[in-house]
């Protein structure tokens, strides 16, 4: 342990590059069904079927509701108490478990982005799509989404950068995470500062080249397209 | 083509047409004026079932548009609007703004629905503008766009819903010209508007609604020159 500070994260590096790669995984699995659940939520939402829009407001409701980490173990840990899930998905269920609490936590704040988003798009618009014979779904796919969705694109970074943020809480459940593999580290090395910082610095270079990569998007769409 | 039998359409507590009556010949063009609030825009919305009535018949060619049961989407089809604000769609070039509804909707190949969206800007002037988005287009071009995206769809009727009060004065004139060669052509048409001189060149008859109600008709010029009702009078008297 007598080792200087850069050597002792030298020597953590390939456990932690593990844990960021996990770390990036996740989030996109759990990104992409999220985005999913939140447009369908959202359109539930603003569905004008009462019983739609009442369960998308319950599901809104819950889950933004729930702290993520009570999700996390209420499906890893309780729920296999109702159901043989380590039976019927053995080691996988960790994985399962791990993506399903994120997607549905994710999926609550995504489904307010989408619906706000849609909102935002004036009135006329869907009276024009009308008014040429579309129905409700051509206008939502050929007319509102495609300019809502633009509009979306900033606050849906902000979200997929909580995404990946949140994959810190699955170290409770032992998921080998970034966060996960730097308490594992320190907790045979006890090298808390080093390993804490360089931590904390390979989270911010994951978020900050997502952000790199969503403000030149953002550029190059309001360029072409308006 | 239209017939219009005791329409009520209430919103809330307020009624904004009541019992409203009317019917409009093929190639008719029917001009409807009255004061801000007098229920000609609800009007006008209901005929294409933006505004759903609360009581009473529409029929488009016999369809009644009204039941229930009627596909909506597919009377539209036949029935194109103009509205005050464009509504033109912000995300689509002009050419794309004009096609959309033939290929999507009518399910025309697109090399068909471009021809005819090419036929319709050089008909409204704009074939130049294919190519640019809306927000690059003056009100008045945006409007043209507009009358085209509508004709694309090859309507029997066309409404239009205060077309030039958006639209700077010097634009008005070339929104209302493309107007008058519509009509000139025998489309039928139902206009509301505040242009006068619109509804006395090209108007076969002209409504004036007041409170939801259609309170006189007539050809352009009896209407205008000898009012037979008070408040028509002294509308009349305010704009003209």
């Amino acid at each position: 342990m007598g080792s200087g500070f850069f050597e002792i994260i030298l020597d953590a590096m390939p456990m932690l590059t593990e844990g960021v790669k996990l770390t990036v995984v996740y989030s996109i699995v759990a990104i992409i069904p999220a985005t999913i659940v939140g447009l369908i939520f959202a359109l539930l939402k603003l569905s004008s079927i009462k019983i739609l829009r009442r369960i998308g407001e319950v599901y809104v409701h819950v889950f933004r509701g729930l702290p993520l980490l009570v999700v996390i173990f209420y499906i890893y840990f309780a729920l296999p108490q109702l159901l043989p899930l380590h039976n019927w998905f053995g080691d996988s269920y960790r994985f399962i478990a791990a993506i399903l609490a994120l997607t549905l936590n994710e999926g609550a704040y995504i489904t307010e982005i989408i619906r706000a988003g849609i909102l935002s798009i004036d009135e006329g618009q869907t009276e024009a799509a009308y008014s040429i014979g579309m129905n409700k779904y051509q206008s939502m796919r050929f007319i509102i989404l495609p300019q809502a969705f633009k509009r979306m694109i900033p606050p849906l970074m902000n979200q997929f950068i909580q995404t990946i943020k949140d994959t810190s809480l699955l170290s409770a459940i032992s998921v080998a995470e970034l966060t996960r593999q730097g308490q594992i580290y320190i907790s045979t090395s006890f090298a808390a500062i080093q390993i804490w910082t360089a931590v904390a610095v390979m989270y911010l270079v994951v978020i900050l080249s997502l952000t790199a990569i969503s403000s030149t998007l953002e550029r190059r769409w309001q360029n072409d397209k308006s | 083509m239209i017939k219009v039998k005791n329409i009520n359409k209430r919103f809330g507590h307020l009624e904004v047409l009541k019992d409203v009556t009317v019917e409009i010949a093929p190639q008719e063009v029917v001009v409807v004026i009255g004061p801000s609030g007098s229920g000609k825009s609800t009007f006008l919305r209901c005929l294409n079932g933006l505004e759903k009535v609360n009581s009473g018949e529409i029929f488009i060619n016999n369809v009644e548009i009204t039941h229930n049961k009627t596909n909506l989407t597919k009377v539209r089809k036949e029935v194109g609007m103009v509205f005050q604000r464009f509504n033109l769609f912000q995300h689509l070039t002009v050419l794309d703004n004009i096609t959309i509804g033939p290929i999507q909707v009518l399910k025309l190949p697109r090399q068909e629905a471009e021809e005819r969206a090419y036929g319709l800007l050089e008909k409204v002037g704009l074939r130049d503008k294919a190519n640019a988005f809306p927000r690059q287009l003056s009100g008045g071009q945006q409007q043209r766009v507009a009358i085209a995206r509508a004709l694309a769809m090859n309507p029997i009727v066309m409404l239009f819903d205060e077309p030039t009060s958006a639209l700077d004065p010097e634009m008005v004139g070339e929104v209302l010209a493309v107007m008058k060669d519509l009509a000139r052509e025998g489309m039928t048409m139902v206009v509301v508007t505040h242009e006068m001189g619109f509804a006395r060149e090209v108007g076969d008859r002209v409504l004036f609604m007041d409170e939801g109600r259609i309170v006189e008709t007539g050809q352009p010029q009896q209407l205008f020159t000898n009012p037979q009702e008070e408040r028509t009078k002294s509308f009349l008297s305010k704009i003209l």
